[in-house]
């Protein structure tokens, strides 16, 4: 008996009992199912934000307050000490023509017209932000030093507010209220998109001065460190450090490339992934036991049929090989089902969530088809081992 | 010949102890005896399902007596033909493909298999039923299909087993017509039948008793299927 004719057989008897094969299918079908669709989904959001991270520019750094990621005993609640003083001397004894761009965060609604618009972030910056971090004006002008200096109101504000407060007509020249005070807009920035949850581009860049002073603070949220050649980066960060050790603690502030906060994230993304393939996977064990089960009962059931086969000159092996096709085909079956229900899946989630980009991970399906058919054969053996050695007397007369 | 079964630690039951028997190519033989005699037993190892405790056995020359369960498996593909009493049919496949069914275990060229198929269903008058599953079928033209699976690889000796014990004695009959016929032809068959009526239609009879040979008698008058369907009231005298 070759292959082809124990298929044959195997497809002929799933076949004569369609709603079982199909609901022992189903376990590895939801298996598989599971591994693909989490795995999937868990390499997308890692590819999505390593774009983004990387979108920010890798030659970047930043100078937080208070030590992050410092492990036990860092104290994340410790004063803000980060002034612009700090960057004022990081501007003046820097090298490696790096670009020192101060930051400050804060919240506040935002109102034009009658639009109003809660929760957006405000930020203040200074005049080489847009150089510091590459990102570009698309529409009228960033701020000039003048306007900084000066304590103008004037504003550049993010794609995603200009969708909110102004439609389609163009924001350039209008007055929005930023905290109760009204700013001129001076240009729109281009889109960058989703940084975790965070979008980026629903922002109100301010200068940095008028920010502090209407939100009364006098420190830094953060600075970013713009080094124009990547070589530089380890040694301008060394730099950093040390000037500001100059009048700030070990403490007090840290320093942090891109690089280090990507491949932070990496770490835990991997764990993550693994984590949700081995939960899934749990479920595909679950799946082939329901095949040995399945198999189990299906030999008693044919025990007759095992002992016709045997008195015509079936070997234990073609019998074993019947068996055992079976229980592969079943889970083969499922295997390719579940993939196909995993492209419908993306398909359809990413039909009615367009930002939604999940692709199918190649390395999950290999996986998840090895490990299905691994799975129909490591517990579809014992079954069709079990029917290969029936005894054809006993068989033939079993009722 | 001896058979001894053994259940549980000290229990031994023999069910043959010491049976010694030759069947010529060409013979037609009957086993009697009553349940517990060790026909079913002989039977089985004649059939290469079951093997000898002790003794040999030798067909065509072959001894079966201390082959490997593959080989087994083999003789008993190419060498016997069995006719069940309960005609052991796959029940979800047709007529055809339960005759064709012992080339699936052979070695037999793919492009013959359904020709040879229809050619045994045809001596056995079903070549009209191929396409016919076996609830479609009668008792006796099931055990007709039988028949022609166990032809179908051109064995060397056909066993039944109390071919007519589940069918109408019209059939069954029809079921002797069929087996004296192919006799004539050549085939040597063994029928174990505990029915006298039955047992004299072949040339000999070996009566079994506790495992062993008690008595092998000459069929004087032998009987002809074809004459005893005669005597047979017909059908339509029954159904009045």
């Amino acid at each position: 008996m070759n292959l082809w004719e124990s298929t044959e057989v195997s497809l002929d008897a799933l076949r004569s009992n369609k709603l079982r094969s199909f609901l022992t299918m189903l376990g590895v079908v939801i298996g598989v199912i599971a591994v693909v669709l989490l795995v999937s989904i868990a390499l997308g959001v890692r590819s999505q934000i390593t774009g983004t991270i990387e979108g920010l520019g890798s030659n970047l750094y930043m100078v937080f307050p208070g030590s992050i990621g410092r492990g036990v005993g860092s104290n994340r609640l410790s004063a803000n000490k980060l002034k612009i003083e700090h960057a004022y001397e990081l501007m003046q004894k820097s090298g490696y023509n790096v670009a020192i761009s101060p930051v400050v965060n804060k919240v506040s609604t935002i109102r034009y017209g009658k639009t109003s618009k809660g929760a957006t972030l405000i930020t203040g910056v200074m005049a080489n932000f847009s150089l510091a971090r590459n990102w570009r004006v698309q529409e009228g002008s960033f701020m000039k030093k003048e306007d900084i200096e000066a304590y103008r109101k004037v504003c550049v504000i993010g794609q995603s507010v200009k969708h909110s407060l102004f439609k389609n007509s163009n924001p350039v020249g209008r007055e929005i209220f930023v905290a109760g005070k009204s700013f001129k807009v001076m240009g729109v920035m281009e889109s960058k998109g989703q940084l975790f949850d965070l979008d980026l581009d629903d922002q109100v860049f301010i200068p940095l001065t008028t920010a502090q002073r209407i939100f009364g603070i006098n420190n830094l949220s953060y600075i970013f460190i713009h080094t124009p050649r990547v070589e530089d980066m380890p040694l301008a960060m060394e730099q950093t450090k040390k000037i500001l050790l100059h009048s700030l603690s070990d403490d007090d502030f840290t320093v942090k490339s891109q690089g280090e906060t990507l491949s932070a994230f990496l770490q835990i993304s991997s764990l993550l992934t693994i984590m949700l393939g081995a939960i899934a996977a749990i479920s595909l064990v679950v799946g082939g036991i329901g095949i040995m089960n399945i198999m189990t009962v299906s030999v008693t059931e044919r025990t007759k049929e095992i002992g016709i086969r045997k008195a015509l000159g079936a070997r234990d092996g073609e019998i074993l090989t019947q068996f055992l096709t079976e229980a592969v085909i079943i889970s083969l079956m499922g295997g390719i089902v579940g993939i196909l229900i995993c492209y419908l899946a993306v398909f359809l989630l990413s039909a009615f969530y367009p930002t939604f980009t999940v692709t199918i991970s190649l390395l999950a399906i290999t996986v998840a088809i090895l490990f299905s058919t691994f799975m129909g054969t490591f517990f579809g053996v014992y079954p069709a081992y079990k029917a290969g050695r029936l005894d054809p007397i006993e068989a033939l007369r079993y009722e | 010949m001896f058979k001894i079964y053994f259940l549980g630690k000290d229990v031994q039951v023999p069910a043959l102890r010491g049976v010694s028997l030759t069947v010529k190519r060409g013979a037609f033989t009957a086993i009697m005896g009553p349940s517990g005699s060790g026909k079913s037993t002989l039977m089985n190892i004649i059939g290469c399902l079951d093997q000898p405790t002790k003794g040999t056995i030798t067909i065509e020359g072959i001894e079966t007596s201390r082959m490997s369960r593959s080989e087994l498996a083999y003789v008993r593909n190419k060498k016997i033909g069995f006719i069940f009493q309960s005609f052991n049919l796959l029940a979800r496949a047709n007529a055809l493909s339960n005759v064709m069914l012992p080339f699936v275990y052979g070695d037999y060229p793919k492009a013959k298999r359904r020709e040879r198929g229809m050619d045994v269903l045809e001596s056995v008058g079903l070549a009209d039923r191929w396409s016919h599953k076996p609830n479609e079928l009668s008792g006796g033209q099931k055990q007709r299909v039988a028949i022609a699976r166990a032809l179908a690889n051109n064995p060397a000796i056909i066993l039944a087993d109390e071919p007519t014990g589940n069918i109408d004695s019209r059939s069954g009959l029809e079921i002797m017509i069929l087996l004296q016929a192919l006799n004539r032809e050549g085939m040597t068959i063994l029928c174990v039948t505990h029915d006298r009526f039955i047992a004299e239609h072949a040339e000999m009879i070996i009566n079994l008793l506790d495992g062993k040979i008690s008595r092998i008698e000459e069929v004087k008058e032998r009987k002809d299927a074809r004459e005893e369907l005669k005597k047979l009231p017909k059908e339509e005298e029954i159904t009045q």
